[in-house]
């Protein structure tokens, strides 16, 4: 696997990363789900037990690989392993958990290095109906970890919405020429 | 090595009796795992210092991608997800939709009869579950 | 033409309505067109010198960088940037110039630095996508306009309009000091790879 060609999609479970991945992937995304128990089988039939792999294929023929990692945090020994050789980290937090702040908190620790190293953006989804906490309080929070990141609201089932994650994404990364 | 407090007494006295067949049956076995399909452990019978969360974790990943990998090769049903170390084995499978089962046993174990008696197990476990009133094959 | 924007303090309604269409009236000045605004970070602030609180609004307008214009009866001694109560086109005019000129000798503007204090929202990236770069570029930590402009490659009459855009959204600020920039662990993405990505996802 070429180590530069990557991205990496993590967050609350049930948040949408498979989703997310699946609106911008070039290929139907890979996924390895596996029946949900415990609270989060309210809300979904099943979870990511390993990881989900997408791709996009650019007109020269290069891709770049999508990877989602499973939300549950016992799943950890994942994200580490899929940590590897990413270029950047799209952080999804669901609004309508119950504190989606520390919910910020578990991936800005986990994937801190990740982040210091290339870069990453948050996507804040469910805010139409779940208003709290706002955007200044993800800042306020992300301050609190000292770091400045794009703080975006949106719906992963609309691609636009996933595109303007990468865009934002890549910009903290390396801000290349246009 | 204790079982774990989510199961009810009866199911506790019924894998207790499981664990008791298995480690007769297969000499080298050091470890027994029941766990939630999506990585919660149940149940466990495991050596000291073994981390029972950890390896339920792990046993759903493995068995995961073992059948993602499965259908990716147009192969069909995942049966077992074998990791064959230089000292051991690790085995894991399925019990209906919502459990799996892993065995952890030393390199000087038969396999074959460690796959075969992981399988006898999987199949009792799975035919109590359904014998259980509500309950359509997954318990916690 | 260069925007230019100037802030208000403590006006009464009555002369923020007169001042802004004595900026209208007077339209473009040797190439600076001004806009009124209330946000702080302005280039400029018309301070009401005769309120309760004018040392406290100059002050403040002074350490966000802004040259400091005041209103007031008397008309002040002449000497500064003083504007007489009532306003009156020709004199405004002259004091503007002589304000952006004080602002050129007093190294503001091109030296000082731009802050990123939060990321516009997905309405506002979406409608241009030149706002993403400029943030990423501040994300690194505060810049001047010209570090911005070769981070990104936008020119900077062009980003001088961004950067106003960006300030008048709360989103960023100015900053006096040198700007630093965020140490990152040395890692480049290939040549034009991310060019060739947001072209494929619509985004360049």
């Amino acid at each position: 696997m070429d180590a530069s060609r990557k991205f990496l999609f993590t967050g609350s479970p049930g948040v949408g990363k498979t989703t997310a991945i699946r609106a911008i992937s070039d290929i139907e995304p890979v996924t390895t789900e596996m029946a949900a128990s415990d609270e989060l089988a309210a809300r979904k039939e099943s979870t990511t037990a390993a990881l989900d792999f997408g791709e996009i294929r650019l007109d020269d023929g290069e891709r770049i690989r999508l990877y989602g990692t499973p939300g549950q945090r016992r799943f950890d020994f994942m994200w580490e392993l899929l940590t590897e050789g990413a270029m950047g980290v799209v952080i999804l937090v669901d609004n309508s958990r119950p504190d989606p702040l520390a919910d910020l908190d578990i991936y800005v620790e986990n994937f801190g290095q990740l982040i210091r190293d290339t870069g990453a953006v948050i996507g804040v989804t469910r805010t139409d109906r779940y208003s709290t906490p706002d955007v200044d309080a993800f800042y306020a929070r992300l301050g609190a970890h000292r770091l400045m990141l794009p703080i975006l609201e949106c719906d992963i089932r609309e691609r636009d919405d996933v595109t303007l994650l990468m865009d934002a994404l890549m910009s903290t990364i390396e801000p290349e020429s246009a | 090595m204790a079982v774990s407090e989510k199961v009810d007494e009866k199911v506790s006295s019924f894998l207790e009796k499981q664990y008791e067949s298995l480690f007769e049956a297969v000499p080298g076995l050091y470890g027994v795992l029941f766990a939630t399909a999506d990585g919660d452990p149940v149940s466990a019978r495991l050596q000291e210092g073994m981390e029972r969360e950890r390896l339920a974790a792990m046993s759903s990943s493995l068995v995961a991608l073992g059948e993602t990998m499965a259908k990716a090769a147009d192969q069909q049903e995942c049966e077992y997800a074998i990791v064959q170390n230089s000292d051991g084995y690790v085995v894991s499978l399925r019990i209906g939709k919502h459990l799996l089962l892993s065995a952890f046993a030393r390199r000087d174990t038969n396999l074959g009869m460690l796959l075969s008696r992981c399988r006898n197990t999987a199949e009792n476990v799975s035919a109590k579950l359904k014998r259980k009133p509500g309950n359509a094959g997954g318990s916690k | 033409m260069t925007r230019r924007t100037l802030r208000s303090v403590n006006l009464s309604r009555r002369e923020q309505m007169e001042l802004d269409l004595l900026l209208s009236l007077v339209g473009e000045q040797e190439g600076d067109q001004w806009q009124l605004v209330n946000r702080i970070g302005a280039d400029a602030a018309i301070v009401d010198a005769d309120a309760e609180t004018a040392g406290q609004s100059i002050v403040e307008a002074r350490r966000a960088e802004e040259v400091v214009i005041t209103l007031s009866q008397s008309g002040g001694d002449g000497e500064g940037l003083c504007l007489a109560r009532p306003l009156r086109s020709q004199a405004l005019v002259q004091v503007l110039e002589r304000a952006l000129q004080r602002a050129a000798a007093g190294g503001r503007g091109e030296a000082s630095a731009y802050r990123l204090r939060r990321w516009p929202g997905t309405d506002m990236l979406r409608s241009e996508w030149r706002l993403t770069r400029v943030c990423g570029a501040l994300g690194r930590g505060p810049q001047t306009m010209s570090d911005i402009a070769t981070r990104t490659s936008i020119e900077e009459s062009e980003l001088r309009d961004l950067l106003q855009v960006l300030t008048g959204a709360g989103c960023v600020e100015r900053t006096a000091g040198s700007a630093r920039t965020r140490e990152r662990a040395s890692w480049t993405p290939p040549s034009g790879l991310f060019h060739r990505l947001r072209a494929r996802l619509g985004r360049a």
